[in-house]
């Protein structure tokens, strides 16, 4: 499962990703926040706070990220992640947390902008 | 050159706890006796240590292992502290948690930045670094260009807070709650004992009254070597291994790099005594001074070396009779030791003892001033200090008094006021820095002064 997923991602975004390869990453998003925060995977409810109840801060979600790229060996770019990974979302859940991963992996990469002349 | 603040009457400064990170051993009592017994940490490193693809022309040094320093800082503090730092910031921040711990102000085991620190906004922090985390910084950009995998080669997301002197002082405020002033300081080599100084100061102005202040450095990159050596500053006598630094004799080829971190908690006297905390040593005064001359060597005949050291006996109002042992910069070099020799005979004509730690620790660069001021505080604790190793051959021209056994060692016992201790740290770009450090009085209010 992990190689073919990790194939899929590598190939580049838009990924199209099963039920069970988005599980997967979702587990896997869930073990990052677990090391990240040094408790139990357990203590990761679907519908925990993220940043009230578990307490991660903006320098934790780099980390998270840092062990997804690590893991999956594909970049995550922080500036194309949904607002629910910014520090300030106070309501965001791990359920949704989760589901922005995934929304992030299923949608085409915003090209990027051209650099500007003007001085 | 520098005149410190003066404490107002009664106002002495004390030391509180000391740490220590060499390579003879984490924490202070790892290396206090294999240094007494004159053992030295010098060593031949493998080829394989070094990633940059450089010739050396020599790979001796005095290495803090990496594999036990990554084991301890993870059992020390948190992820969100350690995967976050460089490993030079965890040298620093194993030596601040070890000093703390010893003053009573850290429980010795890891915390989340809740432990409640007393008058936390009255406390500083003040740490020397010469290189940063150069070391760190190499190593990332041979990452970035070697990596197998395409993901790998990228700059860390924290490589900019990684590779930032000032992160040693703001990680360490954020693991304990430090909220007074938090600087991280550079001279170089003097590196240490600039941020011991100017600690001093903020205690004596009352900016704080309390500081955590040292010096860290881990030098032993192929990038920092290389340097040395294409400088001629390195020791290249690979076959005399473990003696290669020989400071003050006469067959004395140069330094060999060595690395550490050394932490003291300094405390205004009185805030001392409010929280019934023991002192270790008083903390009697200094001066930093810079030659204006060389970039890279010390004004001849030692006048920079010596007129620093004259501005440290009159910071402290100490005459020259009372200082019993110096710990010597003493590098090994042929010019440095020369010219500090002839200062200390200017300066100090009665001859103290005298012991340069580099030719066991290796020169630690901004760690060495801390050091040997943590080592002095446990000299004048226990009447001891360590002898000179590796001294077999005494140069006429470095006229010292080497300290051969450290059983004979004159530093007085906890209570005599009547000894106080020199610590000399010099540097490139000719920054000097001259420590006084004397007894902490049985009493406990601290002031060595006669």
């Amino acid at each position: 499962m992990k190689e073919a997923l990790i194939a899929k991602l590598q190939a580049g975004r838009p990924v199209h990703l099963s039920e069970s390869e988005a599980a997967y990453l979702t587990e896997a998003l869930r073990e990052a926040v677990a090391t990240t925060l040094e408790v139990p995977v357990a203590e990761i409810a679907d519908g925990s706070l993220v940043f009230d109840d578990l307490g991660l801060d903006s320098i934790d979600v780099f980390d998270v990220l840092d062990q997804l790229s690590e893991q999956f060996e594909v970049p995550v770019a922080l500036e194309e992640l949904p607002e629910t990974f910014l520090r300030g979302n106070e309501g965001a859940t791990f359920r949704s947390f989760a589901e922005g991963l995934l929304r992030y992996f299923r949608e085409a990469p915003v090209p990027p902008t051209p650099p500007s002349d003007a001085g | 050159m520098v005149t410190h603040a003066r404490t107002e009457p009664g106002g002495a400064v004390v030391v509180t706890g000391i740490g220590l990170v060499t390579a003879l051993g984490f924490g202070v009592e790892a290396s206090w006796p294999r240094l007494l017994a004159g053992e030295s940490a010098i060593r031949g490193l493998p080829s394989e240590r070094f990633t940059l693809p450089i010739a050396l022309p020599v790979r001796l040094g005095a290495e803090v292992p990496r594999a036990e320093l990554a084991e301890r800082i993870r059992g020390a503090v948190p992820r969100s502290v350690w995967n976050t730092s460089a490993p030079e910031c965890h040298v620093w921040l194993l030596a601040a948690l070890e000093a703390l711990a010893h003053a009573g102000l850290w429980p010795g085991e890891a915390g989340d930045g809740a432990v409640p620190m007393p008058d936390a906004d009255r406390t500083g922090i003040y740490v020397g670094t010469g290189g940063g985390a150069h070391g760190f910084a190499e190593s990332e950009y041979i990452r970035v260009y070697t990596a197998e995998k395409a993901v790998q080669r990228d700059v860390s997301r924290f490589a900019i807070p990684m590779y930032m002197a000032s992160a040693f002082a703001g990680q360490l405020s954020i693991l304990t709650g430090i909220r007074g002033p938090a600087l991280a300081l550079n001279s170089a080599c003097s590196s240490g004992s600039s941020a011991l100084l100017t600690a001093l100061d903020a205690l004596r102005l009352g900016r704080c009254d309390r500081a955590v202040a040292g010096g860290a450095d881990l030098t032993l990159t192929a990038s920092t070597l290389k340097g040395f050596a294409n400088l001629g500053a390195l020791s290249l006598d690979t076959a005399a291994g473990p003696r290669a630094c020989r400071p003050f004799d006469a067959t004395r080829a140069g330094l060999v790099l060595g690395e550490g971190a050394a932490c003291l908690v300094l405390e205004r006297a009185e805030a001392a005594a409010r929280r019934g905390a023991t002192p270790l040593a008083v903390l009697m005064g200094g001066a930093v001074n810079a030659e204006a001359h060389h970039l890279l060597a010390p004004r001849e005949a030692g006048e920079g070396m010596a007129e620093c050291m004259q501005a440290a006996l009159a910071d402290a109002d100490v005459v020259p009779e009372r200082i019993v042992h110096v710990f010597a910069h003493g590098t090994g070099t042929r010019q440095n030791d020369a010219c500090e020799a002839a200062a200390l005979a200017r300066v100090l004509p009665q001859g103290p003892t005298v012991s340069a730690t580099k030719a066991q620790l290796g020169h630690t660069l901004g760690a060495a001033g801390a050091i040997d001021a943590v080592l002095a505080v446990r000299g004048l604790q226990t009447g001891q200090a360590p002898p000179q190793a590796h001294l077999t051959q005494p140069d006429p021209a470095c006229p010292v008094r080497a300290l051969r056994e450290p059983a004979h060692t004159e530093l007085g016992p906890r209570g005599d006021p009547a000894r106080a201790v020199l610590v000399n740290a010099f540097a490139f770009g000719g920054h000097n820095a001259s420590l006084l450090l004397g007894p902490a009085l049985a009493g406990g209010e601290g002031s060595a002064h006669a």
